[in-house]
C-alpha cells in the first residue's frame, strides 16, 4: 500500500485537515462557548448543591441519569456496528467504520461523565476506587464502561495508524502530533500483519464488552425492586435500544458529514440503504421488546406496576410515552418500509425521530418509576431546571465539537481501508463468494452410486 | 448482640405527628423552607402519611408513621457503590455521611422512600444551631441521610448499662419517636430477646411489615386489627 | 512562633466554632458568654423539669441541658397530664427559644409610625405616667387588659393590678363556658375523666389534636391503657380529621347540626329506656313535664325529645342515615362509663351554646356527672387566698351583655365597638401574649380601634399583628426563660399546678409580664402598689404556694406514675406540713415543676350543680329568666309566657316558648353568598400562637395533607367534581368580606358543601416565619353571633371558590385497592 496512490484518488478526504476554513473556527467557537457555559453551570451546581436541579423526593434521578443512559446507548453505534460488520466481512462497511468508532469514543466520554454530574459530592467520586463495592451495579457500570472506553479507543486508534502515517508523510501540521501517533508506521508487511491481527482481536473483544455495557446499565434499574424497573428483559431490551439509537445516530452523522465534507463519492445510496434496513429491523425488534415489557406488566396487573403503567400510558407521561412510540416505531417503520420514502432525507428524518424517541424512552424508564413510589408518598413531579437543560446542551455540543475537532485532525473515512477495498477486496470477495456457491455438479454421484 | 426492631401499633396511633417532630429535633434535621418545600424536597426521617383505602364502599383514612424499616436484606445497601450505607451488626442500616458520594442510588432502590438527600447545605436560621443535639452529627449538602434508629441512644444506653455493671435490658433504649408518642404506640427494643416487648408485639397476629412480599425483611412492624 | 499542638487545636476549634455559631449573618445573636460556654464548656449534662407554655395544655417537659444550655426537649414521663407525650409544637420549644424573629428589646412607635428602640425605664415610666393620670382623673376603668396567659395565678395578679387602678376590664379571650352556667350554674367548665371513660362521644372536637389538652386526651384514652382496653371514640363532626379517623363510629353531619345529632341520640336513649333513670330522677330538673310556680304546665325535656327529635327528622337535618343515630345511641347506652364532649365546630357556631347544652344533656341522661369516667369537678388548688380588693365601680367592658345578646359579648368585638362608637372609651390597653387582631373575626375592627386608643402596650415575644399596632412593644421571655405557674387546664378531671423557674436566663432584653405589672404597681404607688405588695413574681408565686404546702393535699409529681400510687394517696388522704417545711416543699416543687391532686371527693353535688334547684337543669331556669327579662323590657304587664316568647323573638330564635330554654336545634345563621360553608379547624401543628416561629412546625404544618408551609382548602371529592377542581389546584376562597388563596386538597371522605381551612397561617407581621405564608381564614369571616354568649361565630360564613391555577406538581397517592387511572 503506497502513499502516492491515495493522493490521487482520495485526496478529497484530507481537504478538511489540510485546509481548515472559517467554518471550523466559527463552529469551534460556538460549540466551545456552549461547552464552557455547561461547565460554568456545573461549577454552580458544585458550589450550591444539587438543589439547582429539578430533582426532588421521590424523583431523585432525572436528566443526568436519562442522558447518561441515552449517550451510552448512542455509543453503541459505533464500535459494535463496525465490529460486527468487520467480523461478518461486510464489504460496504469500509467508509462507515471510522465515523462509527468516533461516535463511540466521543459519546462514551460524555456519557461516562454524566454520573459524576449527578453526584452530590463529585469530589468524592474516587471513593469508588478506594471503597468500591463490587456488588453494586454501579461498580459493574464503572468497570464495564471504562473497559468499553479503553477498548473502543484502541479500536478506533489502531486502524487509524496507517492513515496518520499518510498525514505524517504529507507533512500536515502539527507534524509532531502525526509523527507521534503514527508510531513509526511504514507499512511493512510485518506491520500490516500485526495491524490486521490487532484489529481482529479488538473487534472480537469489543463486541461482548459493548453488549455488557448496556446490559449492565439496564441492571442499574433492573436490580432494584422498583415497579417498572424490576424486569428480566431489561438487559437485551437496553442493548437493542442502544444499537437502535446508535444506528440512527450513525446515519444522522453520516448524512450530515456527507453534506458538509461532500463525501457523496464514498457514502453512497447503498450504504444508507443497507444501514436503514438495519434500522428498520431494529425498530421492529425494539417494538417487540417494548410490547413484551408493557404487556407483561399490564397482564400481571400488580398494583404498583399498574400505577407506573398508567402514569405512562394515560397519566402525566402519556405525551412522552406515545411520543416515544411514534418516534421509535411508527415514523421510522412508515418511512423505511417503502422504497419511495427511503431516500436520504427520509432516512435522516427517520433517524432523527429515532434518536429523539430513544431519549424519550430513557426518560420514560427513569422518571415514572421514581415518581410513583410504593411507599404512599404522593405522586412525584419532575421538571428539569435550567442547569440540567444547559448540561444537556453542553453534552450535545461536546459531541459535535468532538466531531469537528476529529474531522480537523484526522480523516473521517479510513483511507487505507477504502484503498484496501479497491485493491484487494473485489478479488477476495469474488473468491469468497465462490466458496458460498454450491459445488459444481460432477460425475461423483454416479461414481458413488455404483458400488 | 441485639437485633433492634420497632413495633408501631396503628390501633393506638392517632397520627398526631409528635414522632415526626421528635425525630426532627433529636436528629438535627433542618427545615428546607417554603420554596424548597414547593419543589417536594421536604425532609423527614420519619413522616406520618395518610393512607386512603376503600373497602366495601366505605372510604377510610389512616395516618401511619413511616420511617426506615431497617431491612435485614436492605435493597439500599446492595446497591451502594462505596460502602456508605451498610447493615450494622445490630441490624441498623447505617449511613456514613463522610463517605457517601451522593449518587442517590440507595434512594432510587429503597421501596420505602426512607432515605432523604441534602439538596443544599442545611439551613439553621438565626441561632437555631445552638439547640443542635450534640450526640448527632450534622450533615452537609450532597449526602444521603436516614433514620438511624436513634443509634446514639443505643450507644449511650450501653455505656450507662456498662457503668452499672450489667447488660442492656428491655426498655433501656428508647428512640426519640417512642419517647414523644402520647399514645405509646411505638415500642423499640431487641427482636432477638423473646421476652422483649417489641418481639412480643412482632409475634402478634396483628403485626405485619410493609411490603413484606418484597423480601426485604423489615424490622419495623406495624400492628393493626385485621378486618 | 511555635504553638503547642493543643493550643493550636484549641484555636482552630474556637475559630471553626465561631464560624458555626456566631459567624453567620443574623438578626440577633446569642450572648458571647453562651457561645463561649457552648464551645469550651466541659460538656456536663443535666436535666430539668419544666412546663410547656406554648399552649394552655400545661404538659410537663424534661429539658436536656449541656453546660446549662438547652439542647433537647421531651415530655416528662411522670407528668400526669401528658405522661411523656408531647405535641409537635411543644417539641419545637427550643426552636421558639432560639427563633430568629424574636424581639430584642422594648420598642416604641416613632413619629413616622415605625417602631424604634427604647429602654425599659422609659417605657415603664411612660405607662406609669399615663396610668397615674388616668387614676387621678378617676378614669381607671378606661384601662383594659387582654391576656393570653392561661394561668390562674397570673390572672389573679393581673386582676389585682387592674382592681388597684379601679378597672375590671380583664379578658382571657377563651371560650365561653356559658352552657355550663345555664345548665349547671357553674362558671368554670367541669373536667372530663377521659382516663376512666370507656367511650367518649366527641361532638366536633378533634380530641387527639385540638381542644385544650389533646396530648392529655391521647395519654388518657390510649397512652395509659393496654391496647385491649383503649378508650373507644365516637366522633360526630364535619371533618374527617386524624382524630376522627380513629373513631369506632364516625358520623359526618352538616355544619351546625351537631346539637341536633346529640338530641337525636338523646331521643333514642329516652325512647329505648337506655338512660340512667335514677340519676335523672335524683339530680336533674325539667326532664318530665312540670308545673311552674304560677301553676302553668311546662314542657319537659323528655316530651321535647320524643316529639321533635326522632331520628328521621334529625337525620334529615344532619344529612345522615337515621340508622346511624340509633347505632350511636345504642352503643352509648351499652357503654359502662361513657362521656360526651364538645369542641371545635360545636363551640364555634351561632348555636354553640345550645349545641353544648345538648351534648351536656347526653351526659345527664347517661348519669355521667360525678361518676368515674364522666363529668367531674377537679379538686380546687388550695392556693393561699389573697385579701379581697374593693370591686371596681364599673363592670367589665368584656362582661356587659348588650341588648342583642342574652348573656355576654365577644370580648374583641366589644372592645373594638366600645372604642369606635365612643360608648366605652379605652385610654390604655395592655395586650399580653395574645394576638386578637389575627385570631378574631373582628380583627379588622380591633385594628381600627387600636389606632384610636391613645396607649396600646403589647407584651409579646415576637412582633405579631397586634403588637405591630401597639405604641409600646415590650418583649416577654419565652416559656423556657420565665417563671411559670400553670394551673389546671380546662376540661381536665384532676387538678394540676405547674410551677417552674426559668430554664435559661432570657436571651433578649425581656421581662416577665408579672414583674412588669409589679413594677408598674410600685411606680404608681397608692392603692395600686398596695394591691401588689410583692417584690417580684417568684415572691408572689411563693406566697400563693404556701397555702398549697400547708394544705397537704395532692403531691408533687416525682417518680413513676402508678395507679397503685393514686390508690395509696386516696387511702392516705390528708397529710400535714409544718411551716418550716414550706421551704422544702417550694424547693421540691420548683425542682420537679409539677403538683397534682387526683383525689376527688364524690357526692359533692354543690360543686357540680350550683343552680337554684341544685340539680342539672334540662330546662334552664336562668335562661328562662333572662329571656323573660328581655321580653318584658319596656313592655310591662305582659304575662311570663308572652315575655318568654317575645324575648326569644328578640334574640331572633326559631324556637318558641319552653323549647328555647332547653337544649334544642337552633339553625345556624349563614352569612354571605356562596356555594360552600367555610369551616376552620386547628391542626395540631397550629397549637398556641408561637408555633409559627419554628421552621420545623411550619415544615410539617400540613403533614396530613401533604401541605407544608401551605394553607389548604379541604374539599369533598363530589364538591370538587361539581366545581371542576382537582387536587393541588390553586383557588381563591372568596367571601363577601374578602378572599385568600389556598391549595385544594381533596379528601375522599369529607362532607359535601363545606370547605375546611386550617387556622394558623397567613401572618402579616414580621415576627413569625409564616409572614406571607398561607392564609388566615378568620380574616374573611363575616360577623354572626351566638345570641346567648355573644361570641362571634367562626362557622357561619358562606364562600365561593374560584380557580386561580391548575395543579402543576405531583398528585395524591392512589387509593389502595384501585389503581386504574
Amino acid at each position: 500500500m503506497s502513499a502516492d496512490k491515495h493522493e490521487f484518488v482520495d485526496g478529497d478526504l484530507l481537504r478538511s485537515i489540510e485546509q481548515s476554513g472559517v467554518g471550523f473556527r466559527v463552529a469551534t467557537t460556538v460549540l466551545g462557548l456552549t461547552v464552557l457555559t455547561a461547565w460554568v453551570l456545573f461549577s454552580r451546581q458544585i458550589l450550591e448543591g444539587l438543589g439547582v436541579t429539578g430533582l426532588n423526593q421521590p424523583v431523585a434521578w432525572g436528566f443526568y441519569i436519562v442522558n447518561f443512559v441515552f449517550f451510552i446507548g448512542i455509543s453503541h453505534a459505533g464500535t459494535l456496528i463496525s465490529a460486527i460488520l468487520r467480523l461478518s466481512q461486510a464489504e460496504w462497511r469500509r467508509p462507515i467504520t471510522r465515523m462509527a468508532e468516533v461516535i463511540t469514543v466521543v459519546v462514551l466520554a460524555i456519557g461516562a461523565f454524566h454520573p459524576v454530574l449527578d453526584l452530590g459530592r463529585p469530589e468524592r467520586a474516587l471513593n469508588i476506587f478506594t471503597a468500591g463495592r463490587l456488588q453494586s451495579p454501579l461498580l459493574w457500570d464503572v468497570s464495564s464502561i471504562s473497559a468499553y472506553f479503553m477498548a473502543s479507543t484502541v479500536y478506533l486508534y489502531i486502524p487509524m495508524i496507517p492513515d496518520i502515517a499518510i498525514l505524517r508523510d504529507r507533512g500536515v501540521r502539527p507534524r509532531w502530533l502525526y509523527s507521534f501517533l503514527a508510531w513509526g508506521w511504514q507499512g511493512t508487511p510485518r506491520q500490516q500483519a500485526v495491524l490486521g491481527r490487532a484489529v481482529n482481536i479488538m473487534m472480537v473483544l469489543v463486541i461482548p464488552i459493548a453488549v455488557s455495557v448496556h446490559t449492565v446499565i439496564s441492571y442499574i434499574f433492573a436490580m432494584t425492586l422498583q415497579p417498572g424497573w424490576h424486569s428480566t428483559i431489561f438487559g437485551p431490551y437496553f442493548v437493542v435500544g442502544a444499537i437502535f439509537s446508535g444506528i440512527a445516530a450513525l446515519l444522522m452523522v453520516m448524512i450530515v458529514l456527507r453534506r458538509i465534507f461532500r463525501l457523496e463519492r464514498y457514502l453512497k445510496q447503498i450504504h444508507f440503504d443497507y444501514l436503514s434496513r438495519l434500522l428498520l429491523i431494529m425498530a421492529l425488534l425494539w417494538f417487540y421488546f417494548t410490547f413484551s415489557e408493557y404487556l407483561t406488566a399490564f397482564f400481571g396487573h400488580e398494583p404498583a406496576e399498574m400505577r407506573v403503567f398508567y402514569y405512562k400510558v394515560s397519566g402525566p407521561y402519556a405525551p412522552f410515552f406515545w411520543g416515544m412510540v411514534v418516534c421509535n416505531f411508527l415514523v421510522p417503520v412508515l418511512i423505511l418500509a417503502f422504497r419511495r420514502t427511503r431516500t436520504i432525507p427520509g432516512i435522516f428524518v427517520a433517524s432523527l425521530t429515532v434518536v429523539v424517541g430513544m431519549w424519550l424512552e430513557r426518560l420514560n424508564i427513569v422518571v415514572p418509576s421514581l415518581a410513583n413510589p410504593r411507599s404512599g408518598l404522593p405522586t412525584g413531579y419532575y421538571l428539569p431546571s435550567v442547569v440540567e437543560w444547559g448540561m444537556f446542551a453542553g453534552g450535545i455540543a461536546t459531541f459535535i465539537l468532538g466531531f469537528v475537532l476529529f474531522a480537523r485532525f484526522f480523516p473521517l473515512i479510513s483511507l487505507w481501508e477504502i484503498q484496501e477495498g479497491r485493491e484487494l477486496s473485489v478479488a477476495e470477495t469474488a473468491a469468497r463468494l465462490e466458496t458460498y456457491l454450491p459445488d459444481p455438479p460432477a460425475a461423483a454421484p454416479a461414481e458413488e452410486a455404483s458400488p | 448482640m441485639s437485633r433492634w426492631g420497632m413495633a408501631i401499633d396503628l390501633d393506638r396511633c392517632t397520627g398526631c405527628g409528635s414522632c415526626m417532630a421528635a425525630c426532627h429535633q433529636e436528629n438535627n434535621l433542618t427545615a428546607v423552607g417554603p420554596s424548597e418545600a414547593a419543589l417536594d424536597r421536604v425532609f423527614h426521617w420519619l413522616r406520618v402519611l395518610p393512607e386512603v383505602s376503600e373497602a366495601h364502599a366505605e372510604v377510610t383514612v389512616t395516618y401511619t408513621p413511616q420511617l426506615c424499616v431497617q431491612c435485614d436484606k436492605p435493597p439500599c445497601v446492595r446497591v451502594c457503590p462505596v460502602h456508605a450505607t451498610y447493615l450494622s451488626d445490630e441490624g441498623i442500616v447505617a449511613q456514613i455521611y463522610a463517605r457517601c458520594i451522593g449518587c442517590r442510588y440507595c434512594m432510587a432502590a429503597c421501596p420505602y422512600n426512607a432515605k432523604v438527600f441534602n439538596w443544599y447545605e442545611p439551613q439553621w436560621p438565626g441561632q437555631l444551631q445552638a439547640k443542635a443535639n450534640p450526640d448527632v452529627s450534622l450533615r452537609y449538602k450532597g449526602v444521603v441521610e436516614k433514620c438511624t434508629f436513634c443509634h446514639h441512644r443505643v450507644l449511650k444506653a450501653r455505656e450507662d448499662a456498662a457503668l452499672a455493671g450489667r447488660g442492656l435490658r428491655d426498655g433501656d433504649v428508647s428512640t426519640a419517636c417512642e419517647d414523644s408518642c402520647p399514645a405509646k404506640a411505638i415500642v423499640f427494643g431487641d427482636l432477638d430477646d423473646p421476652a422483649s416487648r417489641v418481639s412480643r408485639l412482632a409475634r402478634s397476629p396483628r403485626a405485619s411489615r410493609h411490603h413484606e412480599d418484597l423480601g426485604t425483611e423489615p424490622k419495623v412492624y406495624h400492628l393493626a386489627r385485621k378486618e | 512562633m511555635i504553638l503547642p499542638r493543643r493550643d493550636l487545636l484549641k484555636m482552630l476549634g474556637v475559630g471553626a466554632g465561631a464560624v458555626g455559631l456566631g459567624g453567620c449573618r443574623q438578626a440577633w445573636s446569642v450572648p458571647d458568654r453562651l457561645v463561649e460556654l457552648a464551645l469550651r464548656g466541659p460538656g456536663l449534662e443535666s436535666q430539668v423539669q419544666t412546663i410547656c407554655g406554648l399552649c394552655a395544655g400545661g404538659c410537663g417537659l424534661t429539658v436536656r441541658l449541656v453546660d446549662g444550655l438547652p439542647v433537647g426537649i421531651r415530655g416528662n414521663p411522670h407528668h400526669p397530664l401528658n405522661r411523656g407525650g408531647l405535641c409537635p409544637v411543644g417539641l419545637a420549644g427550643l426552636e421558639v427559644l432560639y427563633a430568629p424573629g424574636r424581639l430584642q428589646g422594648p420598642l416604641r412607635r416613632q413619629a413616622g409610625g415605625e417602631h424604634g428602640a427604647t429602654t425599659w425605664e422609659e417605657a415603664l415610666d411612660e405607662i406609669a405616667t399615663r396610668l397615674t393620670a388616668l387614676t387621678a382623673a378617676g378614669q381607671g376603668d378606661r384601662v383594659a387588659f387582654l391576656s393570653g396567659e392561661p394561668s390562674e395565678l397570673f390572672h389573679d395578679l393581673a386582676r389585682r393590678f387592674l382592681h388597684g387602678l379601679g378597672s375590671a376590664n380583664l379578658s382571657r379571650l377563651d371560650d365561653a363556658g356559658l352552657a355550663h352556667e345555664l345548665t349547671q350554674g357553674i362558671a368554670r367548665a367541669p373536667g372530663y375523666d377521659l382516663g376512666g371513660a370507656d367511650l367518649v362521644v366527641s361532638f366536633g372536637l378533634d380530641l387527639y389534636e385540638d381542644g385544650p389538652t389533646p396530648i392529655h386526651a391521647t395519654a388518657a384514652m390510649i397512652g395509659s391503657r393496654p391496647t385491649e382496653q383503649l378508650g373507644a371514640l365516637i366522633q360526630v363532626g364535619t371533618r374527617v380529621s386524624p382524630s376522627a379517623s380513629k373513631a369506632e363510629i364516625f358520623a359526618l353531619v352538616r355544619p351546625g347540626t351537631l346539637g341536633a345529632f346529640a338530641l337525636g341520640i338523646a331521643h333514642t336513649l329516652v325512647r329505648e329506656g337506655g338512660y340512667d333513670r335514677a340519676f335523672v330522677a335524683e339530680h336533674t330538673f325539667g326532664f318530665d313535664d312540670w308545673t311552674d310556680e304560677d301553676g302553668r304546665e311546662r314542657l319537659g325535656f323528655r316530651r321535647l325529645l320524643l316529639e321533635r327529635y326522632y331520628p328521621d327528622r334529625v337525620a334529615a337535618l344532619c344529612g345522615c342515615d337515621p340508622a346511624l343515630i340509633v347505632r350511636v345511641a345504642r352503643r352509648l347506652a351499652a357503654a359502662a362509663a361513657p362521656v360526651a364532649v364538645a369542641g371545635g365546630d360545636a363551640v364555634r357556631g351561632t348555636n354553640a351554646t345550645w349545641t353544648q347544652m345538648a351534648v351536656q344533656a347526653l351526659n345527664a341522661l347517661t348519669g355521667a356527672f360525678d361518676r368515674p369516667g364522666g363529668v367531674v369537678m377537679p379538686p380546687p388548688i388550695p392556693l393561699t387566698p389573697l385579701a379581697a380588693l374593693p370591686a371596681p365601680p364599673a363592670p367589665s367592658l368584656f362582661a356587659a351583655a348588650g341588648d342583642e345578646t342574652a348573656f355576654g359579648v365577644d370580648p374583641v368585638e366589644a372592645l373594638a365597638a366600645g372604642v369606635l362608637d365612643g360608648t366605652r372609651p379605652v385610654e390604655l390597653l395592655i395586650v399580653l401574649d395574645t394576638n386578637p387582631v389575627f385570631s378574631s373575626p373582628a380583627g379588622d375592627r380591633l385594628r381600627e380601634a387600636l389606632a384610636r386608643i391613645p396607649t396600646v402596650v403589647a407584651l409579646a415575644s415576637f412582633m405579631d399583628e397586634t403588637a405591630a399596632a401597639a405604641e409600646l412593644v415590650l418583649p416577654t421571655p419565652t416559656f423556657l426563660e420565665r417563671w411559670q405557674g400553670a394551673t389546671t387546664p380546662r376540661g381536665v378531671a384532676f387538678s394540676t399546678l405547674g410551677l417552674a423557674p426559668p430554664v435559661v436566663e432570657p436571651l433578649t432584653d425581656a421581662r416577665h409580664p408579672g414583674d412588669v405589672l409589679l413594677e408598674l404597681g410600685r411606680r404608681l404607688g397608692g392603692e395600686a402598689a398596695a394591691a401588689l405588695p410583692w417584690s417580684d413574681y417568684p415572691a408572689y408565686l411563693k406566697q400563693r404556694i404556701e397555702g398549697l404546702a400547708l394544705s397537704g393535699q395532692g403531691s408533687v409529681v416525682t417518680g413513676s406514675f402508678e395507679e397503685s400510687w393514686i390508690q395509696f394517696l386516696e387511702e392516705r388522704g390528708w397529710r400535714f406540713l409544718g411551716r418550716k417545711e414550706i421551704e422544702s416543699f417550694w424547693r421540691t416543687l420548683t425542682q420537679e415543676s409539677s403538683w397534682w391532686n387526683p383525689v376527688r371527693s364524690r357526692g359533692d353535688w354543690g360543686r357540680l350543680f350550683a343552680t337554684a334547684s341544685g340539680r342539672y337543669e334540662f330546662f334552664s331556669r336562668r335562661l328562662e329568666a333572662r329571656l323573660v327579662e328581655l321580653g318584658a323590657a319596656g313592655e310591662g304587664g305582659a304575662s311570663a309566657a308572652e315575655a318568654l316568647a317575645r324575648g326569644s323573638a328578640r334574640l331572633g330564635l326559631e324556637a318558641e316558648g319552653d323549647e328555647a330554654c332547653m337544649p334544642h336545634h337552633e339553625p345556624e345563621a349563614a352569612r354571605g353568598e356562596g356555594e360552600l360553608t367555610l369551616l376552620p379547624f386547628r391542626p395540631i401543628t397550629a397549637r398556641g400562637s408561637l408555633g409559627v416561629t419554628s421552621p420545623m412546625v411550619l415544615e410539617m404544618f400540613g403533614y396530613t395533607a401533604f401541605s407544608p408551609w401551605q394553607t389548604w382548602a379541604e374539599l369533598a371529592a363530589e364538591t370538587a367534581h361539581e366545581l371542576d377542581l382537582g387536587d393541588g389546584d390553586e383557588v381563591r376562597v372568596e367571601s363577601d368580606r374578602g378572599h385568600f388563596a389556598a391549595v385544594v386538597r381533596i379528601h375522599p371522605a369529607a362532607a359535601a358543601g363545606t370547605v375546611h381551612v386550617p387556622l394558623g397561617l397567613g401572618h402579616e407581621a414580621p415576627g413569625s416565619l409564616a409572614a406571607g405564608i398561607g392564609a388566615n381564614p378568620v380574616g374573611i369571616m363575616l360577623a354572626a353571633r351566638d345570641p346567648l354568649s355573644g361570641r362571634l361565630s367562626r362557622t357561619a360564613t358562606r364562600v365561593r371558590l374560584a380557580l386561580v391555577k391548575r395543579r402543576s406538581r405531583g398528585g395524591p397517592p392512589p387509593r389502595h385497592g384501585g389503581s386504574e387511572a
